[in-house]
């Protein structure tokens, strides 16, 4: 649930006050386990659930170099920069 | 030939219902020596995309300097 909702210090601290006044619910001891343990690896976690939702084409590699043209068929060509980029894509984890 | 863009925020997925996460799609209309077009999609993290665009600014220096 704190995952899910990506809850920020108050919402977590009012959601771990709630589930130690429910009935079979949690200590405060653990409460404050479980405070220190999201505090510490919010971040973390919240990345590698984004990174769960991310299942089309990322971008891999980019590589790129720039070319001048010094003999071609069309004169027009010569002399002109040309910027030749590579992209590697590919699903995300692969 | 083509270069299409969105920034797009992803709210809510299956495994998480407050995602918040920022992100670029790019599609890519590419020809190949043929002429045959191909469309390419993918999509950036926004310090990925940062990146993205600092390669095409470099480029674009080496352009008006060679």
């Amino acid at each position: 649930s704190i995952a899910s909702a990506d809850m920020d210090l108050n919402q977590l601290e009012a959601f771990l006050t709630a589930q130690t006044k429910k009935q079979g619910g949690i200590t405060s001891d653990q409460a404050a386990v479980i405070a220190k343990f999201w505090k510490n690896h919010r971040i973390k976690i919240h990345e590698s659930l984004i990174d769960q939702s991310r299942w089309d084409n990322v971008l891999k590699n980019m590589n790129w170099r720039v070319d001048l043209k010094s003999q071609s068929r069309h004169i027009d060509q010569i002399n002109t920069p040309v910027a030749i980029v590579e992209m590697e894509l590919g699903k995300n984890g692969q | 030939v083509d270069i299409k863009w969105k920034l797009g925020v992803a709210m809510s997925s299956d495994t998480c219902r407050s995602l918040k996460y920022p992100y670029v799609t790019v599609t890519l209309k590419v020809a190949d020596p043929s002429g045959q077009i191909t469309e390419k999609s993918f999509e950036m993290t926004i310090p990925q995309f940062k990146n993205f665009f600092r390669q095409f600014k470099e480029m674009a220096a080496v352009l008006e300097t060679v």
